[in-house]
């Protein structure tokens, strides 16, 4: 700690307005099965530290791996992030960052079994029996993967702060590919792409019970070769919680992001279709539609005790009853709205600088439940698990794929269906929004990859949601 | 830590097979919107990989501490790592090469020992040139040198350099909202022309003031050079992957030989063309060379690994990736497609009504082995007419299979652009293509 205060304080002396400093050790643990063998078996572990510096409304930033023999380069950093601001200064205006109070506080995931002290074999043999159990006459390709994480953060700031906070992150997830010869199809458990995140210890994955789903997968995927092509048309769409929460990623959790629509993503991924003046006033979806940012789920993958900038978690409502409330903001992006940061700047290990990043977006539990979904609905697909996304640069037109289908006439599941796709624009299609299933059905999504920043920063966030319903949506897009 | 050092961790390894990549990134990178630096980085990076293979049980762990102590500890948790696994009967052991790559030109000094000024020098010419038009600037600035180091207890052994500067430029604004973009990509930063690409993104920028909405359907189109590369890295990715072809999820899975695409088409991956960021060495430390892939149409050649190679009884292409990333498979990182003859002008004679595309955003896979993605347009569509660019349009989505576009391509354009992808910097000339299919408008309501 001494050692890291020392380094603010030169970057106070060089000239610095205001200073944070991030020291960040890393473990992870990542095994990846295919076909029953483990492909990848690695064992990593970092550690660095990252410098931000204000001055006179200029940001710089310098970040460096400590390792045992440059503990005593640390102070370099302080000379160059300073030299970078004032590089960055030209048209600037001084400007002010939004306060917030000086916090000296520590936070310690909650966690039942620690991942790391899980052997090695345990959590091969596990793979390895989910692999058997995805065996079956059409299937070509089994993977299998578990992931765990440890990280702990300080960050010290030149107004008082110091904040020691230790995550863990643990995820795993399968999946089996298969094949008649002329089309091949996935499934996936218990979400696509590697699984299901969250910020708790090894219990996360028992609780998976990942072999006896394996079973289920392996049917479904051989069960989709067979299955009818999805629809075209305009119908009723039910989407279940995964591919919902990345529906609530996409169309509210990115456009939401205050820097986002002040363009500091406008080149990369783009802008916003929201502007400040839409606060209380635009019409985001149905009365049904209640979305909030909550950083403060004990569990959830976009959960912490205090962000980047050492602001505390909150939850925020984003849209209530229909209607837009906030933005995602930062010290220095909420000024422009007149408030105080609502904490949502996150850096991905030390060596980045932090940015505007989704906590847990939720889409909040409705008063309806699959069934009753299901029953009103005379003709329409249900569809589940990410397959392929894509959407404009300002979060208004989407495309997503899901691996599988269900097609639903006259209130009743009919059958499988493949290839699923539908489409749409943000407004119309969260404003079709007409039942949410309620809390018994609603569960946590973590997503360990959400893209964002230069360099690219892949953050762990989480969403929580059930099934919703939504009219009059095209379907069946692709060729 | 210095390569004697490394060498000495591979020598005294206890496993049968050791094998080390290093990897050290030195990025700066400046982001501006509105024509004002917001982000102003220097980021030090060094990511170690040791990989044992011990009666063929394979471990791996990594380490961002190069101090010969850490590299120790990495090896010993690589070693405990390998325990744990069944043994591999296809580990074919460990390549080595006495072959020397060329001399390539892929790292620049200057680019290096680019000063934080020098960017912002270039931004505030950004600035300068969008003021004049009424737009504000929003982009990138950046320069990054790599060193890699490659050993393995084979004997391998090879240190290599890169560099590469990146400039990119969205102007917005004008009456309109108009937006345009242009960028650039060289090894050294010297070479990055700062009023080039200004004009020309502010030029595309005061050419979408107005944009029309343009009802959904198939036209002929003009994609410019980074459309282009965009489905070009997406087909590196889900089709000339070594492993997706090997596994039979390639669309090109069996096809050596098959006539695939156009008689205009010819794509090589071409590691080392000066004019793309050149690389002398895989993954694994063995040398890159140029491979067609496509020529005339006809698909022919897979691309291997030492691993993947071994398994089917050939040699490495030299395509491997570092340690940590090989299960995505051999990737070609240098991929160009030959341009053809004609100039932008005579491509546009060949457009009675169609669409042109300055570039792509936000591309996804909907079914990777028939190449079929979706994605929109931005920053620059237009409505061409009769040969002429007409008025700009609202961005489209399309949903197209990569490679049935590139069965219908009618004209090639004499000049090549680059951009960078997540694997690699694809090269590629502006194609002429009939029945590109558009599937939806970007509209709010």
């Amino acid at each position: 700690m001494e050692r890291w205060k020392k380094v603010i304080k030169k970057a106070l002396e060089a000239g610095a307005d205001y200073a944070d400093l991030r020291y960040i050790e890393n473990e992870k643990q990542g095994i990846r099965a295919k076909n029953g063998k483990i492909e990848d078996l690695s064992l990593g572990e970092d550690r660095g530290i990252g410098l931000r510096v204000w001055v006179n409304g200029s940001w710089g930033f310098a970040s460096m791996s400590i390792t045992d023999d440059n503990l005593e380069d640390s102070g370099k950093l302080a000379r160059e992030a300073v030299a970078l601001a004032r590089a960055a200064n030209k048209g600037q205006q001084p400007r002010e960052l939004a306060p917030v109070k000086a916090a000296k506080k520590e936070y310690t995931t909650e966690i039942e079994e620690d991942p790391f002290e899980i052997s090695l074999e345990e959590k091969i043999e596990l793979l390895q029996k989910a692999h058997e159990a995805m065996q079956g006459e059409k299937i070509f390709l089994t993977t299998g993967n578990i992931d765990c994480q440890k990280e702990k953060k300080l960050f010290i700031s030149s107004e008082g702060s110091e904040i020691q906070q230790t995550f863990y992150r643990t995820g795993a997830g399968i999946n089996a590919m298969s094949t008649d010869g002329k089309d091949r199809q996935i499934r996936s458990y218990p979400s696509a792409f590697g699984g299901n995140y969250a910020q708790r210890g090894f219990e996360f994955v028992r609780e998976m019970d990942l072999v006896r789903e394996a079973e289920r997968v392996r049917k479904e995927a051989e069960q989709l070769l067979t299955a009818e092509q999805c629809p075209a048309g305009e119908m009723t769409l039910i989407l279940g919680g995964c591919q919902l929460g990345l529906q609530v990623h996409e169309s509210c959790g990115h456009p939401i992001e205050l820097d986002r629509v002040l363009g500091t993503e406008a080149a990369f991924a783009g802008t916003s279709f929201l502007t400040p003046d839409h606060i209380h006033e635009l019409a985001y979806g149905s009365k049904v539609v209640n979305i909030y940012a909550d950083a403060t789920i004990p569990g959830a993958l976009g959960s912490f005790a205090y962000d980047d900038e050492g602001v505390s978690a909150s939850r925020i409502p984003i849209v209530r009853e229909g209607k837009f409330e906030n933005f995602l903001t930062s010290r220095e992006t909420a000024p422009v709205l007149e408030q105080k940061s609502n904490g949502t700047m996150r850096a991905i290990g030390w060596s980045n600088f932090p940015l505007i990043r989704m906590t847990n977006i939720n889409l909040e539990p409705g008063e309806s439940s699959l069934q009753e979904l299901i029953k009103g609905t005379e003709k329409g697909i249900l569809l589940d698990m990410i397959k392929s996304w894509s959407i404009d640069d300002k979060r208004i037109n989407f495309q997503f794929g899901t691996e599988i289908g269900w097609l639903i006439e006259d209130g009743e599941i009919k059958g499988v269906i493949k290839n699923p796709t539908y489409t749409g624009s943000t407004l119309p299609f969260w404003r079709s929004c007409d039942g949410i299933a309620g809390q018994s059905e609603w569960k946590m999504w973590g997503v360990p990859n959400c893209g964002k920043g230069e360099p690219m920063q892949a953050a762990p966030v989480g969403h929580g949601a059930s099934y919703a319903r939504f009219r009059n949506i095209k379907v069946g897009v692709s060729r | 830590m210095k390569r004697e050092e490394l060498k000495k961790v591979i020598s005294e390894s206890p496993a049968e097979h050791t094998e080390i990549f290093c990897q050290k990134d030195e990025l700066k990178l400046s982001r501006f919107a509105e024509s004002i630096i917001h982000q102003n980085i220097s980021q030090e990076k060094t990511s170690l990989t040791v990989v044992v293979h011990e009666k063929k049980r394979k471990g791996s762990a990594t380490t961002t501490d190069t101090s010969p102590s850490a590299v120790r500890k990495a090896l010993e948790r690589a070693l405990e790592a390998a325990k744990f696994q069944k043994p591999d009967p296809d580990f074919p052991g460990l390549p080595f090469s006495e072959e020397i790559a060329p001399e390539l030109q892929s790292f620049s000094q200057e680019t290096s020992n680019c000063p934080p000024e020098k960017r912002a020098d270039g931004i505030a010419e950004v600035r300068k040139i969008g003021e004049r038009e009424g737009f504000k600037g929003f982009g990138t600035f950046s320069t990054q040198a790599s060193r890699y180091i490659s050993l393995n207890s084979n004997g391998n052994f090879r240190e290599w350099d890169t560099s590469q500067a990146f400039l990119k430029v969205l102007y917005m604004g004008g009456p309109g909202g108009g937006e345009g973009y242009a960028q650039d990509l060289q090894v050294d930063v010297n070479d990055i022309d700062v009023s080039w690409v200004a004009e020309k993104a502010a030029e595309k920028c005061a050419a979408t003031q107005e944009r029309k909405s343009l009802e959904p359907g198939e036209y002929t189109v003009i994609l410019e050079p980074l459309a282009v590369c965009e489905l070009l890295g997406y087909l590196g990715f889900i089709g000339f992957n070594g492993l997706a072809c090997n596994e039979g999820r390639s669309f090109f899975s069996g096809k050596i030989g098959e006539k695939v695409m156009a008689e205009s088409i010819s794509i090589f991956d071409d590691p080392y063309d000066e004019n793309g960021l050149p690389f002398p060495y895989d993954g694994e430390g063995m040398p890159k060379r140029p491979l067609p892939l496509v020529e005339e149409g006809v698909f022919k050649n897979y691309i291997y690994d030492h691993y993947l190679a071994a398994k089917e009884g050939r040699k490495t292409t030299g395509h491997a990736l570092p340690p940590g990333f090989r299960s995505f498979g051999p990737m070609p990182m240098h991929l160009k497609m030959w341009p053809g003859k004609e100039s932008r002008e005579e491509l546009l004679q060949k457009v009675e009504k169609g669409v042109l595309v300055t570039r792509f955003h936000y591309v996804g896979v909907i079914h990777p082995q028939q190449t079929i993605v979706t994605g929109l347009t931005r920053d620059g569509t237009f409505w061409i007419e009769n040969g002429e660019v007409g008025h700009a349009l609202k961005n489209l989505r399309f949903t197209q299979n990569i490679i049935e576009a590139l069965k219908r391509v009618v004209g090639i354009g004499n000049s090549l652009g680059k951009m960078p992808f997540s694997v690699g910097a694809p090269q590629g000339p502006a194609l002429v293509i009939d029945g590109f299919n558009f599937t939806g408008v970007s509209e709010m309501e």
